[in-house]
């Protein structure tokens, strides 16, 4: 499960959570505070990504338009 | 001691991450009830390490010793803080003298040569489309250098249903003073005027700015969907419980046990609405940077959280090298959260600066600073279920919240890991509205969840006639809360309060408290190098930064215990991303995560100099002792010499060495808190909540600098007394912009209602690094103030409040003083 999310979450997924900048740990640290996460698109800057669609970990993903994988290089 | 082949949890190094990723957290494994499943596995390397035994416990409950394996290269286990020379001492801030002086330089203190000042021009609407921009007048204002449109990127997204939403070429607005364009002139004057020039045309939108009404199913949308995210066949999709309705995002789900079978098995229940506000949160320092591009390198000076997260995305977003962006933050005024990777206005002012070619600087001002981050808002519907002997049964949270234009409003932190409870469902809930974003603010959703839980857990006490302190010892198996709560029995006048609501007279006292729960974290991005040069001078480099906690202290101590010299001796250069990288400081894993690092670096550099100079000293370099600052032949006391005179007898100028903060020791779910005593009066006359005592007693690990420690935790109580009295964001319905972005209308706890404080730390040694050392930020009173003063408010009036903040009005409202309830 968090294997498969770390590898489909879009590389411009950013996170404003308490700990800073963080990446594949992710959901292991929201599972032990809660959903006290905010996200920011790195294209953008804004909340909102490039699709116009807003930012979050459950739609950062493979499938979306404006998805770029993280394992491409 | 022995020496033993083991297999490790290897964590990635900090650069081994995928390009674009930032730095790895290491969290610990968990062992309790609410474990995640999901943990990612990590790969397995062999590590040579040693048996090492450690001091464990809280000295008031009776230390004792652990083993522990530990990489060959750690230095030994560490002694009490009672037993070290300068850790564990009150010091005063290292850089205090030059905070005081002014002549610590912050962002906006920078002035580099031509450079240049700059204005973001915001959003005049809360929800449009953007026909055109002109920035023609704003060009030819005089001593304008360069104007920037921020502007999407085209062409490589297709809407999923292109009928909700046209493709636009600017970005759509959906919050009032949403960052549109800037404007750097020669002087901030010029800037300022120019900006104002700036035409846009809009095609407004409806919009919401209230949480309640956002909810409604025919409320305009702040973005035109998904309902959530179909996989594909190559996987991917969101998880199936995290659905949207309109602007309802939600719920996020945490379902341990059975509820309904918990509260069919309780004897007692309570169940409480909460209501918390939207605080912003005005740092002294805006945000903002002063941008330097050039051809050879691009330098950054940024008021941050994190060097390297700004350096990692200016590098992505201008496809720059990283070993191109330098990122300096010598001097930081404030954060709380909102403050990490290079944000609008550092990608904006690096546009300006390369269009302009000179630097750029481009800070915030107060109106932007509130409309930039906040604090999500909640309203929590708490339900809890206990038997007559004082167990839990049941939990069940549901809470609404909105960061505006973002995600981030849950609250279930506490009511997930504070107390011992079989059953537990969580259902969060984000709301979109059209106002500023939410950002993650000391200890996020703590404070909402706090004030709901905590003064429900008093409700039940009494229900259950307990003492809320003997109840909370029942249900809660932290043994630092334990020592914390037996602290405040014996140092406050608990057991003599009277019954709530029995204080005569129109002027009522009462006390109250509450528990904190915050978590360890610990970031593998923490490097430090330490240098000794040959005239004994030693330096400790990292690219740390100190927002204002103390870093450069507790950095100056640890290398001095190292030494033996004192800390004011060390010379600390940090928060400059030339340095080794360290880690952003948020979710208090600071001290935690850069203090072994710097330890291990000072002892590697010794042995170093150990090394360097036996040869000289005709003996083998384990012969060697550094002791209270001085370097001894083992075998002949007699032969002892000074840091100075050893390092002049080294071979070469410097000797250095560089560590890197290894995993904790173990993987064990670690947690810290405190408990919040408060003492206050009400005034049921005019409405006004005066709190005139506040007790702490807090856990941090080991306390590395007690002064240091308890000064932020003075700094949390105050955030907590003015997050639950005074602080509020204030929007206007009709217009969409926030009506008190400001530091005269949104008012902050001043001078006036500043009461005694107290502050108690204890010590708790966990033997998980070689420092022991934790961070205490988030639990550092914010978490708990606002619950202990709700509590106490109950004590003092038999009244419970339920909405922040507590207001005059507020208060009156609940007193029944008033016709008029207060929902603003």
């Amino acid at each position: 499960m968090s294997e498969m999310i770390t590898a489909t979450r879009c590389r411009c997924l950013r996170s404003k959570s308490s700990y800073g900048a963080f990446g594949e740990d992710l959901e292991a640290l929201e599972s032990t505070i809660g959903a006290t996460t905010t996200y920011w698109c790195l294209k953008t800057m804004g909340k909102a990504g490039p699709d116009e669609h807003y930012v979050h970990k459950s739609l950062c993903r493979d499938g979306r338009p404006c998805y770029e994988s993280g394992n491409e290089e | 001691m022995q020496n033993e082949e083991l297999e490790l949890q290897q964590e990635k190094s900090p650069e081994q991450g995928k390009t674009g990723k930032d730095a790895p957290v290491h969290v610990p494994h968990k062992k309790d009830a609410h474990a995640n499943p999901a943990a990612p596995p990590n790969k397995q390397a062999s590590v040579a390490k040693r048996t090492d035994s450690f001091l464990y416990g809280i000295p008031q409950l009776g230390l004792s010793r652990v083993e522990r394996q530990v990489p060959l290269n750690e230095p030994p286990p560490m002694p009490a803080n009672a037993d070290l020379k300068y850790l564990g001492k009150p010091t005063p801030r290292y850089d205090g003298v030059a905070k005081v002086t002014g002549a610590g330089k912050y962002t906006a203190d920078v002035y580099l040569p031509g450079m240049l000042y700059a204005r973001m021009v915001g959003a005049g609407v809360p929800h449009a489309r953007v026909l055109a921009i002109d920035t023609t007048a704003a060009e030819r204002y005089p001593g304008v250098r360069a104007v920037h449109v921020i502007q999407h990127v085209l062409g490589n997204a297709e809407l999923r249903d292109p009928s909700k939403e046209r493709p636009s070429r600017y970005p759509i607005v959906r919050y009032m003073g949403q960052p549109m364009a800037a404007v750097a002139a020669t002087s901030q004057a010029a800037a300022d005027e120019a900006a104002a020039l700036v035409k846009v045309q809009y095609d407004p939108m409806g919009f919401v700015v209230d949480r309640d009404a956002a909810r409604a199913t025919d409320a305009p949308s702040v973005y035109p969907g998904p309902a959530d995210q179909g996989g594909t066949a190559g996987g991917g999709g969101g998880p199936a419980n995290v659905p949207q309705v309109g602007n309802v995002h939600g719920p996020e789900r945490k379902n341990v046990g059975d509820v309904a079978r918990g509260f069919a098995e309780s004897d007692v229940v309570v169940e409480g609405e909460y209501y918390t506000q939207v605080q912003t949160h005005s740092a002294l320092e805006t945000h903002g940077v002063v941008a330097d591009w050039k051809a050879e390198e691009l330098t950054v000076y940024a008021s941050t959280q994190g060097t390297s997260s700004v350096r990692n995305e200016l590098s992505e977003i201008f496809k720059l090298p990283k070993s191109k962006v330098r990122v300096i933050t010598e001097y930081m005024g404030g954060g709380f959260g909102a403050k990490f990777g290079a944000g609008n206005e550092g990608v904006v002012a690096v546009e300006l600066s390369r269009k302009a070619k000179a630097p750029v600087r481009l800070m915030l001002d107060r109106r932007e600073e509130h409309i930039a981050s906040n604090r999500p808002d909640s309203h929590q519907k708490l339900k809890i279920g206990a038997k007559r002997n004082g167990t839990l049964t049941a939990i069940q949270l549901t809470s609404y919240g909105t960061a505006g234009v973002g995600t981030g409003a849950g609250t279930a932190g506490p009511a997930t890991n504070m107390y011992n409870c079989p059953n537990l469902l969580t259902e969060e809930y984000d709301v979109f509205i059209n106002a500023g974003p939410g950002a993650a603010f000391r200890a996020p959703g703590h404070p909402q969840g706090c004030f709901a839980l905590e003064q429900a857990i008093d409700d039940l006490a009494e229900k259950l006639d307990l003492d809320p302190l003997e109840f909370r010892g029942r249900i809660d198996d932290s043994p630092a809360r334990k020592v914390e709560r037996q602290i405040i029995l014996e140092k406050t006048d608990w057991r003599n309060r009277h019954r709530a609501g029995a204080d005569p007279g129109p002027i009522k006292r009462g006390i109250g408290l509450s528990q904190s729960v915050w978590y360890r974290f610990v970031n593998l991005n923490s490097s430090c190098e330490v240098r000794i040069s040959k005239d004994g001078s030693v330096e400790l480099m990292s690219a740390v930064q100190d927002i204002g906690g103390g870093t450069k202290t507790m950095l100056a101590q640890v290398v001095a215990e190292e030494f033996g010299i004192p800390p004011q001796s060390v010379v600390i250069r940090i928060g400059d991303t030339r340095y080794p990288i360290g880690p952003d400081s948020g979710g208090s894993v600071t001290t935690g995560s850069i203090s072994p690092a710097a330890r291990n670096a000072a002892h590697q550099a010794k042995q170093h100099l150990l090394a360097a100079i036996a040869p000289s000293l005709g003996v083998a370099p384990d012969q060697l002792e550094f002791k209270d600052g001085r370097v001894s032949v083992a075998s002949d006391p007699s032969r002892s010499y000074s840091l100075r005179q050893a390092a002049a007898k080294m071979p070469t100028d410097e000797v250095s060495a560089r560590a890197t903060r290894v995993p904790d020791y173990t993987r064990d779910k670690i947690t810290y808190g405190g408990v919040d005593y408060v003492e206050l009066a009400v005034d049921t006359e005019t409405g006004r909540v005066h709190v005139e005592r506040v007790l702490g007693v807090h856990d941090c690990g080991r306390p590395m600098n007690p002064l240091g420690v308890i000064s932020q935790i003075n700094g949390g109580i105050l955030q907590g007394i003015s997050y639950a009295l005074f602080e509020q964001r204030i929007m206007d319905r009709g217009k969409g912009y926030m009506l008190n972005a400001d530091l005269e209308n949104y008012k902050i706890l001043g001078a006036r209602e500043v009461p005694q404080i107290d502050v108690i730390l204890i010590e708790n040694y966990i033997a998980q690094s070689s420092t022991d050392a934790a961070g205490i930020g988030e639990s550092a009173g914010i978490i708990a103030l606002a619950a202990a003063i709700g509590n106490a408010f109950y004590n003092a009036t038999g009244v419970r409040m339920r909405r922040l903040p507590m207001t005059p009005a507020r208060v009156l409202a609940a007193l029944g003083k008033t016709d008029q309830e207060m929902h603003a």
